[in-house]
């Protein structure tokens, strides 16, 4: 009986979930809590069901019979996965049933040249849990997938053993056969090939060889049978994107993604869209004027219907994952209707409070009702919200504007909104010791963001290039370059080539104007500004003194302040300087622009397209489908030591305040973490320790002398080791292999587990040095094997060893086992 | 010849009474402890500043005692001093562990054996318990008094954390400092009366002869005649001879008794064989370590003790007074010790003196740590002489002559065996300290 | 102090050395132990086995009955805890165990009820345990306050400070008592999960060790070690 095709009618699923919540029912009431009216049609499931119900033949009532109630506890527990249902944890414990079916394939005689076959078969159908076996003479070859789905379907075969080659080879294969009948995880490769079969084909070997398979199966079994559900997560995908962000690298992001169609919120703090950029006079590389490129683009995104802009707006909370966000928002007021605001400039006019500029950057001063420049968008007035009190006792503006648009009595205004991806494009921030260097605009020392408003046909000269103290045009220019605190710290500035290109813009600048003046750049690092005499000095490295009356300073970029507080509210790291990390696609997060660090205009409008292609890929699709294996932290133990974040080679793991957070796309499963925890915490999906326990512990029970527990790990020691198989080089059965992602996944207690279980030597073999696949693991393996054998002193230095080998080297393999064999004999014989 | 060896109950650790009988005659009864835990062989090799908190864990009951000795041991190494305030807070923290040991051992184990011998009446823990309410409620409350003097001095009840190389390790506010003060009059207020009968018990019997003992030597840590000090931190170490003269060694002299092990069977001297050498409070009072103030209690004492004076069961007796004065002692030195700073010694890289010994008076009697100074920071040979395996020699030769006597006289074995066992618990011996050894197995 | 009276309330005591003449084990249905055993006495362990076939519920009550203890630290002799030997029903540790969990635990079983532990390390509960606690540099070399750092009173994590404290691989129950007192933890509550040796190898694999302390043994011993020693065959 197809067990799926009986329970495909919702009838007979309703029957089954209903006879095990009531226990026993009786015809008529099932006809009753069933609501068919038809005897002949309850009659037809009942008869459907067949096995799985049982009637009471002297109650004559209805029961669940042992079948019907492990289907149901399966097909429950199936489909609450698939919800993505988080089971309480005494589920996971009690309710799973483990159902072990265990393959035995005979590789065409290879396996069974060296072992008998069938009595393998014999012992692995009497392991604890398993519930039936096959043996096969080629799995790979697809011929008996039906009958085989079949005989999973009909033994309700959750996890499966399969015996076969090594995982290398096959594993991928075997797992695809099995799709929609066992999950993934739930499938256990054991290698009775390379690392049994072809490397004991010795007569001598051949009882040793049929134990060491039991063995590797017994293992097998005990390890798929503690394999924990995965929870598979389906996400419908929200088909917009929210940007963070509304300067020249968000809007180029979202112009681009508009222009493909997607849904856009362009959220930005600041009362108007053009971030700094609409500040400067011209863009680096570019003949146009910054704030005429600027506008023509904020033109252009207000053309696109589908890019919602919200200005005044910052982000609260953020909640949901990739795929499907929720943003919370608060709108802070602006005190003016936007709708009705004309931008027609009377309030402004009468306003008669002046306060510094900001966007003028204190060069020139402003009413406290403003347009924030020429070219703003929304272009309406606004009052900083610090001004409000002044403002609330003046009013005179209120009075002023015809289009009754000013509105001192606005509060902040909630938003919630839904989104597949968001990006942040918050910029950066120029920041430096700017006091040591002398800064005062008055005297002609002035920052680079000054001297870009000096240049601006909208700035306080009017455009022109003239010296603040004198309004005359310079002789000679100095400009220094990358103050601020990773000059200051000895580090060399992050992006040199974006050096240049400011340097040739701000020499073009002043050649352009001033043809005659001299221009020359110092680095920060070894300059010194000196004033006094009436003039001004640079003094460079060599002690040489640079007459200059006018001196622009340039800062360095460092990361946006608010970069902090949103990494509380997003999952993203940040790199050495504080930047935000550089994301993948899979995180749903992006950042484009200086929030990564500091960027060329054509560094930025690169990286926004680089990231519109990814987020389009992202949001093209109906749905996300999550089945994470990495590494996984259980609250409930975490002590928040953070030993995991420092083990960690990916950076992926934060500790905060008050819990640890993993980053699950930077997460690459190697264990190092889960290696280290010592509460158990920190564990991984598939290769958790308690299963690594078990193995250790089955395998233990080998009855050779001495024998060997060796941890390879996959990619290189496990490899060597089935090299040696290709090269069918021979050692001792009484070698006993346990695949771990990475060395760095051996944690110190399963070597000590091991002999205490009786191995009389324990090994890990690991990838060479350098050449780790994740980084340092070996190095950390290394790390506590040596403090292991130096504490265990003769008790156990020579028992333990560490050794590291590339995947072709199965010769190597073969012989430092057969050493360590025969050096632990030697031990024993006394 | 055979023997048969029995489980000793009522004692701290495991140890056991073994009955030497030759054709159907007792030849020899020898205290017997089997388990060896070895901390000299811990200690060896140990970090400097880790030794007193590895020391402290040889005894529940006597922890903050081997601590401080071994600070010391320590301290006279590298040739530091510990402040005043250190020494003070030691000798509070002392005061807690000892009136938590003496009523403990009093009350479980003494108070029945007392009332069996002095009235007849034996005592299960059951009868101690239901007919005794009031006295075992005062008993508890006397523990708990130590247990929490011990807290608030040595940082936690057991295994004290306060004492450090140089000084202490946390300062004892004034809030702790006037509770502790609560605490120790009322342990003033709760053993007097209980101190009064007893004495008063004592005074009205005759010595019993099982428990007396000839021929012993006397040894305790005892300021001389007119010099101040702290009660079992400071002074000489002082024996009397059976001939009742009194020699005087400074602490880093202690071998010139020439110590050896013994195996299991406690330490030869330089004494004369046949003498017995005693630790304990019977010692400290005899050496005039352990005086009493009050004059009353004075007389009281005098007046029982002349009578009992050669008598082992009279220990118990001074274990109350030890009680007693100790916390008087301990009120004392609160008045002195002022809010200093913690941790206010610097200690030199390396060790100046080859060697360094430190002796204390525990509960049960002279504790000495003595330990050579290894590399890198660390502890070379280590010695240590502990009080109950000092008392081993007496408490074997009192149970064989006394156990042979019984026997002649025709008592039954288990009559002999329970005598036995009432004679080796007046020495308060404590097993975990005792079977420290590491260096000889039997 | 007060729970004993407690427990002799509700309970009887049948079988206790200290207090006791009771020399055989009786029946009885709770046993706490004490102590570990030493180089596999075969007196002990007969004495456990008794013990255990004669008792409802055992308890290993302190660090040396649940882990091996402070007699780990011995050359060539093994402590070995308890349940290496009998299965036991629970187990409290510390050296000593700490009051507020040895009540809890009398309550519990008293109840009829099993001992609760924390699973937790001891930095969950830490005063001094910062947000970017695990970004330590400074070299580990000292093993108490005091000799290297005159301090009135510990401010922050003992392990940024260089000096070696067990708290990351330390089971929590004991209130941090040591640490409030400005003393780092040396471990005694044993580790949180696993053995005891491999959690301190582990923990010290990743510090950041003076020489001094790398090859000190006097932490990866302190309260307990494997038992690894093989049986060589004659």
């Amino acid at each position: 009986m197809d067990i799926y095709e009986v329970l495909s009618h919702p009838i007979r699923r309703k029957l089954l979930l209903i006879l095990e919540r009531e226990g026993y029912l009786k015809h008529s009431e099932l006809m009753d809590k069933l609501a068919i009216d038809k005897t002949g049609i309850l009659n037809f499931h009942l008869k459907q069901l067949d096995e799985l119900v049982s009637k009471e033949t002297k109650t004559k009532a209805y029961c669940l019979s042992e079948m019907g109630k492990a289907v149901i506890r399966i097909i429950d527990l199936n489909e609450r996965l698939l919800k993505g249902e988080e089971l309480p944890a005494e589920v996971n414990k009690k309710g799973e049933i483990s159902r072990v079916g265990v393959i035995t394939c005979n590789c065409t005689g290879e396996v069974s040249d060296c072992l008998d076959i069938n009595a393998l078969d014999a012992y692995a159908r009497k392991i604890t849990g398993v519930v039936s076996t096959r043996v096969l003479d080629n799995l790979c070859q697809e011929k008996y997938l039906k009958s085989l789905h079949q005989w999973c379907r009909d033994n309700f075969i959750n996890k499966l053993v399969i015996a076969a080659c090594s995982p290398k080879t096959h594993q991928h294969v075997f797992e695809a056969m099995f799709d929609g009948v066992v999950d993934r995880p739930n499938i256990e490769i054991v290698n009775i090939r390379e690392q049994c079969a072809w490397v004991h084909r010795d007569d001598s070997y051949r009882d040793a060889t049929l134990k060491k398979a039991e063995i590797l199966i017994e293992a097998g079994a005990a390890r798929v049978g503690l394999q924990r559900a995965i929870k598979v997560k389906t996400v419908q995908v929200e088909k917009s994107c929210a940007v963070i962000g509304g300067g020249i690298a968000g809007m180029t992001l979202a112009l681009s993604l508009a222009r493909a169609g997607m849904q856009v919120h362009l959220i930005d703090k600041a009362p108007t869209l053009g971030g700094m950029a609409a500040r400067w006079n011209k863009i680096q590389g570019m003949a146009d004027c910054s704030i005429c490129f600027i506008s023509e683009m904020i033109g252009e995104i207000k053309k696109q219907k589908s890019i919602t802009i919200h200005t005044n707006t910052k982000v609260d909370n953020i909640s949901g994952e990739i795929g499907n966000f929720t943003l919370d928002l608060t709108r802070e007021p602006r005190f003016v209707d936007v709708d009705r605001c004309t931008g027609c400039g009377r309030c402004t006019h009468i306003c008669k409070v002046e306060k510094p500029d900001q966007y003028e950057y204190g060069l020139a001063k402003r009413k406290l009702i403003y347009i924030p420049f020429s070219h703003a968008y929304p272009f309406a007035a606004t009052i900083d919200k610090e001004d409000l009190e002044t403002c609330k006792a003046c009013r005179i503006c209120e009075r002023a504007c015809i289009n009754k648009a000013i509105a001192l009595d606005q509060e902040p205004e909630k938003l919630r909104l839904k989104v597949g991806a968001k990006v942040i494009a918050i910029g950066a921030e120029l920041h430096g010791d700017l006091a040591s260097f002398h800064h005062d605009p008055s005297n002609d020392v002035v920052t680079a963001p000054e001297f870009e408003r000096i240049l601006s046909s909208d700035g306080p000269t009017g455009g022109e290039l003239l010296r603040l103290s004198n309004d005359e045009p310079p002789k000679a220019v100095a400009y220094i370059q990358g103050i601020g605190p990773r000059s200051a710290s000895g580090l060399d500035g992050v992006n040199q080539s974006l050096d240049k290109l400011l340097a040739r813009k701000y020499e073009a600048a002043v050649k352009e104007q001033v043809p005659k003046a001299s221009f020359k750049t110092f680095p920060a690092r070894t300059a010194k500004v000196e004033v006094g005499g009436g003039e001004k000095r640079v003094v460079d490295s060599s002690a040489k003194a640079y007459k200059a009356d006018l001196i622009i300073l340039g800062t360095e970029v460092v990361p946006n302040p608010d970069l902090k507080d949103l990494r509380k509210k997003f999952d993203f790291t940040l790199d050495d300087h504080g930047f935000m990390g550089e994301e993948t696609l899979s995180s749903g997060i992006f950042g484009v622009g200086a929030v990564l660090g500091p960027r060329s205009y054509n560094e930025v409008v690169f990286g926004a397209n680089k990231v519109a292609l990814d987020v389009i890929a992202l949001l093209s699709r109906e749905t996300l489908v999550s089945d994470y294996t990495g590494a996984e932290n259980n609250q409930d133990k975490c002590g928040l030591c953070g030993l995991c974040a420092r083990s960690c080679p990916y950076n992926a793991i934060v500790l905060t305040s008050d819990r640890v957070v993993v980053d699950k796309f930077k997460c690459k499963s190697c264990g190092t973490c889960a290696s280290v925890c010592p509460t158990g915490a920190m564990e991984l999906n598939v290769d958790s320790t308690d299963k690594i326990r078990k193995s250790i512990e089955v395998m233990a029970k080998l009855k050779e002398s001495p024998k060997i527990l060796a941890f390879c790990c996959r990619s290189c020691g496990y490899a060597a080791a089935d090299d040696a198989g290709l090269k069918r080089l021979l050692y001792s059965p009484s070698v006993l292999i346990i695949r771990v992602p990475c060395s760095g996944r051996v944690d110190s207690n399963f070597l000590v587990a091991a002999l205490e279980a009786g191995f009389d030597g324990v090994m890990v073999i690991g990838c060479k040095q350098d050449a780790c696949r994740y980084i340092d693991g070996f190095y950390k393996a290394k790390q506590k094997v040596r403090l292991l054998q130096q504490v265990l002193g003769e008790d156990g230095a020579g028992r333990i060893m560490i050794e590291s080998m590339s995947a072709v080297e199965g010769n190597k393999f073969a012989e430092v086992v057969t050493g360590f064999y025969n050096k632990l004999k030697e031990g024993t014989k006394h | 010849m055979n023997s048969n060896v029995d489980l000793c109950t009522r004692i701290e650790g495991h140890a056991s009474i073994e009955y030497i009988v030759s054709k159907n005659e007792l030849m020899a009864v020898n205290f017997k402890t089997d388990v060896f835990r070895g901390f000299e062989g811990i200690l060896r090799g140990k970090h400097y500043l880790d030794a007193p908190r590895i020391a402290s864990r040889i005894c529940g009951l006597c922890h903050a005692s081997q601590a401080i000795a071994s600070t010391r041991a320590i301290e006279a190494m590298l040739g530091v001093q510990p402040s005043a305030s250190a020494r003070a807070m030691r000798a509070v923290l002392m005061c807690g562990e000892l009136v938590k040991s003496h009523v403990m051992h009093f009350y479980f184990q003494g108070f029945p054996d007392i009332s069996a011998v002095l009235h007849d009446k034996p005592l299960g823990l059951e009868e101690l318990v239901r007919n005794n309410p009031e006295f075992t409620q005062s008993m508890f409350e006397l523990i708990k008094l130590g247990k929490d003097v011990c807290e608030a001095f040595g940082g936690r009840e057991i295994h004290a954390i306060s004492p450090a190389v140089g000084g202490k390790s946390f300062t004892v506010f004034p809030k702790e400092i006037n509770q502790t003060r609560k605490h120790l009059e009322k342990i003033q207020e709760i053993s007097r009366p209980v101190l009064d009968d007893l004495l008063e018990d004592f005074h009205n019997a005759s010595p019993a002869e099982d428990f007396a003992f000839k021929n012993v030597a006397f040894l305790a840590l005892a300021n001389e005649p007119g010099v101040d000090g702290i009660y079992r931190q400071d002074g000489k170490i002082a024996i009397e001879l059976p001939s009742g003269s009194v020699r005087r060694i400074a602490p880093d002299g202690f071998k010139e008794l020439v110590w050896t092990e013994e195996g299991l069977r406690g330490y030869e001297t330089s004494l004369d064989e046949s003498i017995g050498l005693l630790v304990g409070p019977m010692a400290r009072a005899r050496l005039g370590a352990l005086e009493v103030d009050d004059h009353e209690l004075k007389d009281a004492v005098a007046r029982a003790w002349s009578k009992w004076k050669d008598n082992m069961l009279f220990n118990y007796a001074l274990q109350l007074v030890d009680v007693h004065e100790s916390a008087s002692m301990a009120l004392e030195i609160l008045s002195s010790l002022s809010g200093e700073t913690a941790r206010d010694q610097t200690i030199p890289d390396t060790p100046p003196n080859p060697a360094g010994t430190g002796i204390v008076e525990a509960p049960r009697g002279t504790l000495i740590h003595h330990y050579a100074s290894g590399e890198d920071n660390r502890l070379g040979e280590v010695d240590l002489y502990i009080p109950t395996r000092i008392n081993i020699p007496l408490i074997d030769r009192m149970l064989t002559t006394r156990c042979r006597a019984l026997a002649d006289k025709g008592l039954a074995m288990d009559e002999i065996k329970r005598r036995a066992a009432m004679i080796v618990r007046t020495f308060d011996p404590c097993i975990s300290c005792a079977t420290h050894l590491v260096t000889h197995r039997p | 102090m007060e729970i004993l009276r407690e427990i002799l309330n509700k309970f009887n005591i049948v079988h206790a050395p200290f207090i006791l003449d009771q020399v055989n084990v009786p029946e009885s249905d709770i046993a706490l132990i004490e102590g570990c055993v030493l180089d596999g006495n075969q007196a002990q362990v007969e004495y456990l086995k008794s013990i255990r076939e004669r008792t409802k519920k055992v308890i290993a009550l302190g660090t040396c009955a649940a882990f091996g203890g402070i007699a780990s630290l011995s050359p060539g002799k093994q402590a070995d805890p308890v349940d290496r030997f009998i299965e036991i029903d629970g187990f409290v540790p510390g050296c000593p165990p700490p009051p507020g969990l040895l009540n809890d635990s009398a309550i519990r079983l008293m109840e009829g009820k099993r001992i609760v532990l924390s699973d937790r390390n001891l930095c969950s509960s830490c005063e001094l345990r910062a947000e970017n606690m695990n970004e330590f540099t400074r070299p580990i070399d000292a093993i108490t306050p005091g000799t290297t750092n005159p301090v009135a009173k510990q401010a922050t994590c003992f392990l940024k400070d260089g000096i070696l404290c067990m708290g990351p691989v330390t089971r929590e129950g004991c209130e941090a008592r040591c640490i409030k007192k400005g003393v780092p933890c040396e471990g005694c509550m044993g580790p949180p999960s696993q053995e005891y040796t491999s959690n301190v190898v582990n923990f010290f694999s990743m510090l950041p060790l003076s020489a001094e302390l790398r090859d000190y043994t006097g932490m990866v011993f302190r309260f307990g070690r494997p038992r690894i020693r093989r049986e060589t065959k004659q």
